[in-house]
């Protein structure tokens, strides 16, 4: 594919680089374009892939089909044209998802032949003024895109949606709703109680955590993150590096609901030490920072994920990772007790004490476990897509969980899913 | 995540997530019954009234009941150092919130609930200085590790140093300090020190207790005293380490460094990007004191010599200082100091093709042997030289030339024979030795003597003599 957009030459070099050529490095581009951190890896000297490497390499093509349903504008074209934030925004990955798998060496346009059914339908896209998702009309239409889906092709009837799957990368991904207590109240969407998910959420005993999804990154923009690349003999100066809420004066004043009460005992705890940089401002050099970290906070917020994750793992900083049970993205290929630090949240004040009592062997040890290069790959979205990326990852999870066991498939005219369960708002039409 | 408010969120004085499912179980009108119940009694007590204060009806312990976060202050620890716990989240309670949630499958645990949780603070939260210390050390070794993987794609070229050297009173002064800045260069180096004046000990041990790898070359001249006449001497020096290389056809670096100048480990670190020649800026310490006991000559504005940089990085030429002590000449380029140039050693290979604009040794010496007196005279254009060091903009050497008097003595190879035992005390101190003298008298006298005056009485500090 001719690539004329002007970043595609980072992304460029970055595939070639994948492929064992030598690439082209003019030098009046800047640092950062000349060299990414997807390039200079020093993971290839004489390390022996593991297991899992091998994995994050497996190429899907040819080992599984996908069929992508032909959904009216409105579910997806139109929302995005009526808002175009959502390309940039954490949830975008379900948009790229779709454009990525209409071009892709996957897709097939003979249903009958399809491993996979792909509905896209973008429930993320109802942003407010500040940029933030409601979704409060999400559940009504992905209920109206599963009805059309029904009605029009006969394949969501043979399976009730067991081979279907569904991207739904909010907060608690298919409870469809912010707040925890009342995504728990909800639960999963009762029709997409058989479909495979793909989401950010993941938290072990929850209940919008469905056993068989797969855990997704949030959407990253590879092109600011390769824009502020530093050179990596830069010296790792900072200790803990952490930026972002400690308390969210809006919804929880008095402190104890965000974060169940971890990241204000970060804040209490650790202002005062100088080991840690911790503050709520939203610095230019944050990503340069971040590179100059050793260890990078990512504690939970509303919610256990946050694309924090994503930029300390591409910017080669330890992941300090604060969430009770979370279950981190591509969990079964990505050898995350390798490459971050767990601790619990009772632990919190203890934290000082935890980082410092590794032992430079171990530090050095996650270090170059993080350079490996297909890891910091597979955090990404880039468009178009690349070797071993985000959405390589999704197909290879779904790819994994083939073949499809034969109890799946109804008899014709069995129904299995309750389609008025829920509550009766969700029940209107969008 | 962040989450401002947003404009359909319900009001936060029933949204409590446990009282909500307590109510769930109720019916609605009972709901807005309790919540109107709830407004008035706000209205009433003058503060609001969270739903959670129906849970706590039944609290045991009530003292704690409104505290929301721990403080050292408040609380009694009884040694326990972490995680205070909030006394409405007790075990018992855990258990009910866990039995509110709703739809929770059987036989899973879960250590995580939703609902308002402490927010843990331990009682010390001040820094601890061992886990500093460990931090630091970690640093430490991660930068290290970091050197060697990237830095290693850089050049690291040998570095040809040369110091002209004499036995002195402040020799070992200066290469003590010499070498020690050389062993922290963290490049391949070899040391040719070039003495005046022949072989002579002090020199040699100093070089035998570097652990640097060097080439200890001898001159036959002797250095003059004056200080405007050792520039010459000095010249001839480097000259013959120059000559060195030129035989043992050195690869590397050529750097003049003498050895009463001061280097940040920067200068080396930048000298390994000259490709042919380059120029540095140097800080002079003009020596203040002197034989003269004032110096006679006018200050100059600046204590800099160094390459000047236009706009497009090029270099123009060179700011020197316009009158200096007579130990730095002015008259045209033999006023720049050596120290300020490195050389590529190939230059001075014999067979070599130098660059064009760049003379050979040969020719140098065949047409103006005495007039080798900077290494601009390499050049036939002084624009080829690349002006290093943030274009002249850092300083990374000092150049000063203390000296100690001219008629100063000192041990041979600093040491102190031992049977010397006379220590003739120095009696040119402006202060009179009044208590050296009272104290003559009981000096000899015993400590127990002493005890036996004093006894009984108040102890006082005893002054002793200096």
């Amino acid at each position: 594919m001719r690539m004329q957009t002007p970043l595609a030459l980072p992304l460029r070099s970055m595939a070639a680089a994948l492929r064992h050529r030598p690439t082209v490095r003019p030098s009046r581009l800047r640092y950062s374009q000349q060299h990414s951190p997807i390039l200079h890896s020093s993971s290839g000297r004489g390390r022996k892939p593991t297991a899992s490497s091998d994995t994050l390499r497996d190429d899907p093509v040819g080992r599984l089909k996908v069929y992508v349903y032909e959904l009216p504008a409105r579910y997806n074209q139109d929302v995005v044209d009526k808002d175009e934030r959502c390309l940039a925004h954490m949830f975008a990955a379900e948009i790229f998802l779709h454009r990525f798998l209409l071009s892709s060496p996957v897709r097939t346009l003979r249903p009958e032949e399809a491993d996979w059914f792909f509905t896209p339908v973008y429930t993320t896209c109802d942003l407010t003024k500040n940029g933030l998702p409601l979704p409060f009309d999400s559940p009504r239409m992905m209920r109206s895109a599963i009805e059309f889906i029904s009605t029009a092709w006969p394949y969501w009837n043979r399976t009730e949606g067991a081979d279907h799957f569904f991207v739904v990368p909010h907060d608690f991904g298919a409870c469809f709703h912010y707040k925890e207590e009342k995504a728990i109240q909800r639960g999963i969407l009762p029709i997409l109680q058989r479909a495979t998910l793909v989401q950010t959420f993941g938290q072990r005993y929850h209940v919008c955590m469905q056993p068989g999804s797969i855990v997704i990154p949030p959407y990253a923009p590879p092109a600011r993150i390769m824009a502020h690349l530093i050179p990596p003999s830069t010296p790792r100066s900072i200790f803990a590096y952490f930026r972002g809420l400690f308390y969210d004066i809006g919804n929880d004043p008095e402190g104890g609901y965000y974060a169940r009460g971890a990241r204000a005992s970060i804040w209490e705890n650790f202002k005062n030490n100088p080991l840690f940089d911790l503050s709520t401002e939203h610095p230019d050099t944050y990503y340069e920072d971040m590179q100059r970290s050793i260890f990078c906070l990512c504690p939970l917020g509303w919610a256990p994920w946050s694309p924090r994750l994503v930029e300390a793992v591409v910017f080669g900083c330890i992941p300090v990772i604060i969430a009770d049970d979370i279950v981190l993205p591509f969990a079964d290929v990505i050898p995350w007790k390798e490459i971050g630090v767990f601790v619990a949240e009772n632990d919190v004040p203890k934290l000082d004490e935890i980082l410092t009592s590794l032992s430079a062997a171990e530090v050095l040890e996650k270090q170059k476990a993080l350079e490996d290069v297909s890891i910091k790959q597979a955090m990404l979205f880039p468009q178009p897509s690349l070797p071993n990326d985000g959405f390589h990852q999704i197909l290879n999870g779904l790819a994994r969980k083939l073949p499809h066991d034969p109890s799946i498939y109804l008899q014709p005219g069995i129904r299995v899913l309750n389609w008025t369960a829920g509550p009766p708002a969700d029940m209107r039409p969008w | 995540m962040a989450k401002p408010s947003r404009g359909r969120s319900s009001s936060r004085t029933a949204s409590n997530s446990v009282l909500d499912k307590f109510l769930l179980c109720s019916c609605r009108l009972f709901r807005k019954f309790f919540q109107g119940l709830l407004c008035l009694s706000a209205l009433v007590l003058g503060y609001r009234l969270s739903g959670e204060a129906v849970f706590f009806l039944g609290a045991s312990s009530r003292g704690a009941l409104f505290l929301r976060r721990t403080n050292s202050n408040s609380l009694r620890t009884d040694g326990i150092d972490v995680a205070l716990k909030f006394p409405y989240v007790t075990e018992a309670t855990r258990g009910k919130q866990a039995g509110l949630q709703q739809s929770l499958p059987e036989g899973k645990s879960t250590r995580v609930h939703v609902g308002r949780h402490e927010i843990l603070i331990r009682p010390q939260p001040h820094p601890d200085p061992v886990q500093i210390m460990k931090a630091h050390n970690l640093l430490n070794i991660v930068q290290r590790q970091q050197t060697l993987l990237y830095d290693s794609d850089e050049q690291k070229q040998q570095l040809l140093i040369i110091t002209p050297t004499f036995a002195r009173t402040f020799q070992a002064l200066h290469l003590t300090c010499l070498i020690h800045t050389l062993r922290n260069v963290p490049f391949p180096l070899t040391w040719i020190v070039v003495e005046a004046d022949g072989l002579s000990n002090e020199t040699a041990d100093l070089l035998a207790h570097s652990q640097l790898p060097f080439h200890h070359l001898t001159f036959s001249e002797r250095m003059p005293a004056p200080f405007d006449q050792r520039w010459q001497l000095e010249i001839r020096l480097r000259i013959e380490g120059l000559r060195f290389i030129r035989t043992n056809r050195l690869d590397g670096i050529v750097l003049f460094v003498d050895d009463s100048n001061t280097y940040s480990l920067d200068f080396f670190k930048e000298a390994q990007r000259t490709k042919w020649m380059g120029g540095f800026s140097i800080g002079l310490l003009p020596d203040f004191g002197g034989e003269e006991g004032k110096s006679s000559t006018i200050m100059p504005v600046l204590h800099l010599q160094g390459p000047v940089c236009d706009a497009s990085g090029q270099i123009s030429g060179w700011y020197t200082p316009f009158k200096v002590r007579n130990d730095l000449h002015i008259s045209d380029q033999s006023a720049l100091d050596w120290a300020g140039f490195s050389l590529n050693a190939k230059l001075l290979w014999e067979g070599f093709e130098s660059p064009a604009g760049f003379i050979k040794w040969n020719r140098l010496f065949q047409e103006k042997p005495n007039l080798f007196v900077s290494p601009l005279n390499f050049v036939r254009n002084y624009t080829l030289v690349q002006p290093l060091g943030d274009c002249g903009c850092s300083i990374l050497l000092w150049r000063s030339r203390v000296e100690a008097r001219a008629d100063s003595k000192f041990p041979s190879r600093w040491e102190i024979n031992p049977g010397l035992e006379i220590v003739v005390p120095s009696k040119r101190t402006p202060w009179v030795d009044h208590h050296l003298q009272r104290h003559r008298s009981t000096r000899h006298s015993d400590l127990t003597d002493l005890n036996q005056k004093h006894r009984g009485r108040v102890r006082r500090k005893l002054k002793v003599p200096v």
